[in-house]
């Protein structure tokens, strides 16, 4: 029967699937909760693969929460704990204000430069925390542009300011502002403008409306901006990494301290899955926030704000160009776009300086730095564009098959499949690569370390981008398209080739730019899992920084901006012509 | 004719709702069958079973003398219109009509012309004259070989339409199956391709399946209707013959044809005595309907109105007619016709008559109707007993 042969092929894909989730995700998570109560570094599946199954009996013997109590004993994981949260509330809080500002800004046809600030807001998209904090230092730390500038003219620029919480909050909300700037302005564009408009023929004024209706209505998407502002700066390795000082603690850099500076797998374990489970739960929150409270979908045609004029406003006739409420608007917009441009200025003008004395400005420009870093010595970022291509084309491929699947044909344990799948996009890199480095570093499943657990774990981490793109795209596809395919003659694979494919392209190019760009600029996972002879420059430029060479570091930096901000223009620039 | 496509005991459930309830149905060859019924009956569940996206719990499905039950869909000759058409929309008109030929060509094809096909469409398509040859005809035959190269975002509704006809249609399927093409159409349009599509049965000798909610559609297009109702098949018939002698008052009531009294049947005198609730009795043949609760169906059309004081009125009723006292509550004029809201002492009665005629412009008058027409259905049992006979 069709029916029995179309199941029985989706049933192979899926336990592949499965096997792939449990090798990746499950192993590593068990092995840190084993590592966490026993102190051992000891993978239990290693055991069983081994064929010494008492092992594990005797693993079990030695579980205990000692371990755990003893953590939450110590006063300096305590304070990273709180320090963490703290830090990732403050930056979540000033993120959610900022990104709502900004997303105003971009809309109020009365805010001067708005199409200007609309553009500007993708872009911190393609400055993630890492590159961030290395421009953030280049630019005001020690050595850095501001300091080089400024002392001889004698003004004395508080170059160590930049070392502390300020600084790692100042680089986080810039950089993660967009994910609430663009969820924030789509969800502004997509209200229902008639709900404005009753509430004005109800005799509310603008300044009415703004608290009592829309605000109200954007409350989802705030909050949900807010989480996931929370999740990427609690999951945040790479920023705390370059710019706090050692006497200020956070729980992510103590995890990776923990395990590189003293083999301490408890310690390091207890965090990890201390991270993992706020994560998750911020995650939770997020998903319970947006379910059901969708008030786009009540069944009006909502009104296009795009076309001069925003949800909840009516501009009268004899309304000024500018009020001072907009022209404020586009003050702030102005003030926290500075920063990313000043980044990006500052890693451009270092990465062209050959030697800089005792003036305002370099004593000489050169090309040295960007040509040894792309031509002398090409091999970190030829290992990132390997890793990268290697990396979009196993998760694009795992990906869609998932959305296949999930899509197409639905089955039993669906939810728990596609909840596997995109847990790891949650997972911070510090945390999931201790796990893998304390379930992979003994036979028989000895991959610790070596370029396949790289990717894998680029893999593990990035295939969620994937799932999401592809998914969403082929939700929206209606099936007849694939079932008029078939009434015509055409088998899967054709069907799949000239249908699906063409159709899901743009979602696949999309998500792998998005992959590439956070391949290329990863920190975390990279700094544990990298094997010595497979370096990616995203450690080249962390070591020259480390070792004080700024200007190759900046080299390096100017052209990893340019390797995610060239795909992403482009892709940019395709979609917007695709559309009109 | 032969029959074409024989659905016989078709069983379909998903989960506790049961989509087609033992249906069993012979398709002749060369005639438009439509499967009427209300949204959730089953007829697009037996639509998408013969296409071979659904597949039956029990029974078969028989394609001329092969059976196709378990075949895929694009192992089967068979074409599908879909409601929204479904159009490639990343392909222009041209390559949407030969996808179909493309997709077999595919099958049919050694591994270096498969992996050709695999790469792109359109070369191979325009290279081959017998399918652009066939493209171009299907094309030509509804009339848009001058939008072949256009995309179909760029097309109004109506000329998708065509696309989705000529696509269905260039394979040269045996039965063409068509999920409420029309539904996405303004009325004017309507018409129009429904006089196509009666033109297209008769110069290629098709084969259609209609699916449609809407009854008036299925009366005008249709040679022969089902009617299904909670996943059963309950009537085949001709349009005239399901209009005249629905099997049932649920059907009658699907059909929106009012009139529908409820009343009591008693024999006396050897003759057959109704009493309806509306406040008349109606004295019809004994072998008319069982005693008991009944329900009558009088059909608007054979409803005469008469103007009380008139010399019609004043005459006495024909032999074999029922005369009623009513008031008009309420006209809704129709051009050639007039739907009158009829009082009659204890209900409400439609009659649907000529504009011409002037009985209706008055308050006081007498309905008329032949005795005859008058169909009884027994309460609470299915098939109807009537005079004027069913199948």
């Amino acid at each position: 029967m069709a029916t029995h042969r179309v199941r029985r092929r989706g049933r192979g894909l899926r336990i592949g699937l499965w096997f792939y989730l449990v090798i990746a995700l499950l192993i590593p998570l068990v092995t840190l909760i084993v590592v966490a109560f026993t102190s051992q570094p000891v993978n239990p599946v290693n055991a069983l693969l081994a064929g010494k199954p008492h092992l594990i009996l005797d693993l079990l013997r030695q579980f205990s929460a000692e371990p755990v109590i003893e953590v939450f004993q110590t006063a300096r994981y305590r304070q990273a704990l709180g320090n963490s949260i703290a830090l990732s509330l403050s930056v979540a809080l000033i993120a959610t204000i900022g990104g709502t500002l900004v997303a105003f800004a971009t809309l109020k046809p009365g805010v001067p430069g708005r199409r200007t600030w609309w553009l500007l807001s993708a872009l911190p998209l393609a400055i993630p925390p890492f590159l961030g904090a290395i421009g953030f230092k280049l630019l005001a730390g020690r050595g850095g542009l501001l300091p080089k500038m400024l002392d001889p003219l004698g003004f004395d620029w508080p170059a160590d300011a930049v070392y502390s919480f300020g600084g790692v909050i100042l680089v986080q909300v810039v950089t993660l502002m967009p994910v609430v700037t663009l969820g924030v302005r789509a969800a502004l564009q997509r209200l229902d403008q008639a709900l404005g408009e009753a509430a004005f023929t109800l005799g509310a004024t603008p300044s009415v409306v703004l608290p009592t209706v829309t605000l109200p209505l954007l409350l989802p998407s705030l909050g949900a901006g807010f989480l996931l502002v929370f999740m990427r700066s609690f999951g945040d390795f790479a920023t705390p990494l370059i710019l706090l000082p050692p006497s200020k603690k956070l729980l992510i850099v103590e995890a990776y301290k923990d395990l590189t500076g003293g083999l301490f797998w408890a310690e390091a374990a207890i965090q990890s899955i201390l991270i993992i489970l706020i994560v998750m739960a911020a995650m939770a929150l997020e998903r319970r926030m947006l379910k059901g409270r969708d008030y786009h979908s009540l069944g009006h045609r909502a009104g296009s704000s795009s076309e001069g004029s925003v949800f909840g406003e009516l501009r009268l006739p004899s309304a000024p160009r500018s009020t001072w409420g907009e022209r404020l608007l586009a003050l702030v917009s102005g003030g926290i776009f500075t920063v990313p441009i000043l980044l990006i200025l500052s890693m451009l003008l270092l990465a062209l300086t050959a030697s800089w004395g005792d003036s305002p400005f370099p004593d000489a420009l050169t090309l040295l730095n960007l040509s040894r870093v792309t031509v002398t010595s090409p091999r970190p970022l030829v290992i990132t564009l390997i890793a990268s291509i290697l990396t979009i084309l196993v998760s694009l491929a795992l990906g869609s098959l998932a959305a296949y699947l999930l899509r197409r044909q639905p089955g039993k344990g669906d939810s728990l499949l596609e909840f596997g799948l995109n847990m790891p996009m949650v997972l911070p890199g510090i945390a999931l690569g201790i796990g893998m480095i304390a379930a992979f570093n003994a036979p028989p499943l000895a991959f610790h370390p070596s370029a396949f657990l790289l990717i894998l774990a680029y893999v593990l981490t990035r295939t969620p981008n994937a799932l999401e793109s592809v998914g969403a795209a082929m939700h929206q596809l209606p099936t007849s398209l694939e079932e008029a395919s078939a009434t015509l003659g055409g088998i899967p694979l054709f069907t799949q080739r000239h249908v699906l494919a063409p159709l899901l392209e743009p979602a696949l190019t999309s998500a792998a730019v998005m992959i590439f760009f956070s391949v290329a600029n990863d920190i975390s996972l990279t700094l544990l899992l990298a094997p010595t002879l497979f370096t990616p420059a995203s450690i080249s430029l962390y070591h020259e920084m480390d070792s004080g060479r700024l200007y190759l570091a900046a080299a390096y930096g100017v052209v990893l901006f340019l390797f995610t901000a060239i795909p992403y223009i482009w892709q940019t620039w395709r979609q917007s012509r695709a559309t009109g | 004719m032969s029959t074409k496509l024989i659905f016989d005991g078709i069983s379909r459930r998903f989960g506790t709702t049961v989509a087609a309830k033992d249906v069993t149905l012979a398709v002749k060859e060369s005639e438009i069958f439509a499967l009427l019924g209300p949204s959730g009956s089953g007829k697009t569940t037996l639509l998408r079973i013969a296409a071979g996206f659904e597949f039956p719990d029990t029974g078969t499905v028989t394609l001329g003398d092969r059976e196709i039950t378990a075949l895929p869909p694009w192992d089967r000759p068979i074409g599908l219109m879909f409601q929204q058409y479904a159009l490639f929309p990343h392909l222009d008109v041209r390559t949407n009509v030969a996808y179909g030929l493309l997709a077999r060509r595919f099958r049919q094809a050694g591994l270096l012309e498969r992996l050709q096909l695999l790469i792109g469409l359109r070369r191979r398509a325009w290279n081959d004259p017998e399918m652009l040859r066939l493209t171009d005809e299907a094309l030509e035959l509804v009339e848009i070989a001058h939008l072949a190269e256009r995309r179909p975002a760029n097309l109004s509704g109506g000329q998708q339409q065509r696309v989705a006809l000529a696509r269905a249609l260039v394979t040269r399927p045996e039965v063409l199956l068509l999920d409420e093409p029309l539904s996405a159409l303004d009325a004017g349009l309507r018409e129009r391709v429904r006089a196509e599509l009666r033109a297209l049965k008769t110069k290629l000798g098709l084969t259609m399946i209609y699916v449609t909610h809407d009854q008036e559609e299925a009366f005008a297009l249709a040679d022969r209707i089902g009617v299904m109702l909670e996943g059963a098949l309950v009537q085949v018939a001709s349009p005239t013959e399901l209009y005249r002698a629905p099997v049932s008052i649920e059907v009658a009531e699907f059909l929106r044809l009012p009139n529908r009294l409820p009343g009591e049947a008693r024999v006396a005198d050897g003759s057959l005595s109704v009493a309806l609730e509306a406040g008349f009795a109606l004295k019809m043949d004994a072998a008319a309907c069982k005693p008991g609760g009944v329900t009558a169906l009088i059909h608007p059309e054979e409803i005469h109105v008469l103007a009380a004081g008139s010399a019609e009125a004043k005459a006495a009723p024909a032999e074999g007619f029922t005369r009623v006292a009513a008031t008009v509550v309420d006209t809704e004029f129709r051009g050639a016709s007039v739907m009158v809201t009829l009082a009659v002492p204890n209900g409400t009665l439609f009659a649907l008559v000529s504009s011409q005629e002037e009985g209706w412009r008055r308050r006081e008058v007498l309905i008329e109707f032949r005795t005859m027409s008058v169909r009884l259905y027994p309460q609470g049992a299915g098939a109807a007993t009537t005079l004027t006979g069913g199948e």
